[in-house]
């Protein structure tokens, strides 16, 4: 995943609203009016984030339904969600050799003294 | 075992990395920032151990450079960045970036801080999303232009939107 992807896919999900809808939209497919109804806000607005949605790759909607309803793709999330695993490996295993390598050099030299 | 914790701060988009280590301040400084010790430890041995230290040039704006190599030796990864602010015994911060991936302005930044505490060392790393911070302004919804919206739980919330998206 490329950062600037990377970095378009967080920003989408930065928002709690967005992240409600991205629930909603993982138990099926949904019409913006249906999206809508949980929130104290405009058609217009959540149509807002939708967009956002859309523009991440994360949502895609119909074209030829009259009702134009709102799929979940699940692409960027599975990137995103291999990045932060990636990341987070990264530092736990570097970590966790750290930890090792400074319990080696207590036993054999307290002073840490390059061998 | 370790007792590492991460965690994904409400105000900003960064990642929080805390642990402790059983041993004393100087020791851990020693073994973060002399190339002779990083070679010994650095890169996950099931990604990429460090095969070479290139450069570790420790002071401001001062360049490092590791190259690591896939543990079949199929492949060579280069991580690499500069030194922004070296305190010693207390406080690195540089930018981090992974050549062919994250250069240039993606290369984001990393705040290593230790403090000693009853004979240990608790270590805290702090990492700024990559080019986030900057671009959220510009997608933004137009509602709270600029503002740092809740990233809070964002990995919990990935793996499980990945998670019901797959099924």
């Amino acid at each position: 995943m490329s950062p600037d992807r990377l970095s378009v896919t967080l920003s989408a999900l930065a928002d709690p609203t967005r992240r409600g809808i991205l629930a909603r939209l993982a138990t099926g497919a949904a019409t913006v009016t249906e999206l809508a109804a949980p929130y104290e806000m405009s058609l217009a607005a959540v149509s807002k984030h939708l967009k956002v949605l859309e523009g991440a790759g994360l949502v895609s909607r119909s074209r030829d339904a009259q009702y134009r309803p709102c799929r979940l793709e699940a692409g960027p999330l599975r990137e995103v969600d291999f990045w932060l695993q990636n990341y987070r490996r990264f530092w736990e295993e570097n970590l966790d050799q750290l930890e090792a390598y400074l319990a080696e050099l207590q036993r054999g030299d307290p002073e840490g003294t390059p061998h | 075992m370790s007792d590492i914790v991460f965690a994904y701060p409400k105000d900003e988009p960064s990642i929080i990395a805390t642990r402790s280590f059983d041993a004393p301040v100087a020791l851990v400084w020693r073994a973060f920032t002399d190339p002779v010790h990083v070679a010994r430890w650095w890169g996950p041995r099931s990604i990429a151990p460090v095969k070479r230290i290139d450069k570790l040039e420790l002071r401001p704006g001062g360049a490092w450079r590791y190259v690591c190599e896939r543990p079949d030796g199929s492949e060579q990864i280069v991580f690499f960045g500069r030194y922004l602010e070296v305190v010693p015994e207390r406080k690195l911060v540089n930018t981090f970036g992974v050549e062919g991936q994250f250069e240039g302005d993606a290369a984001f930044p990393e705040q290593h801080v230790f403090e000693a505490r009853d004979g240990r060392t608790y270590y805290r790393s702090y990492t700024l999303l990559p080019d986030f911070a900057a671009r959220e302004g510009i997608i933004a919804t137009g509602m709270e232009t600029g503002a740092r919206e809740s990233l809070e739980q964002l990995g919990e919330i990935v793996i499980e939107l990945a998670g019901a998206a797959a099924t």
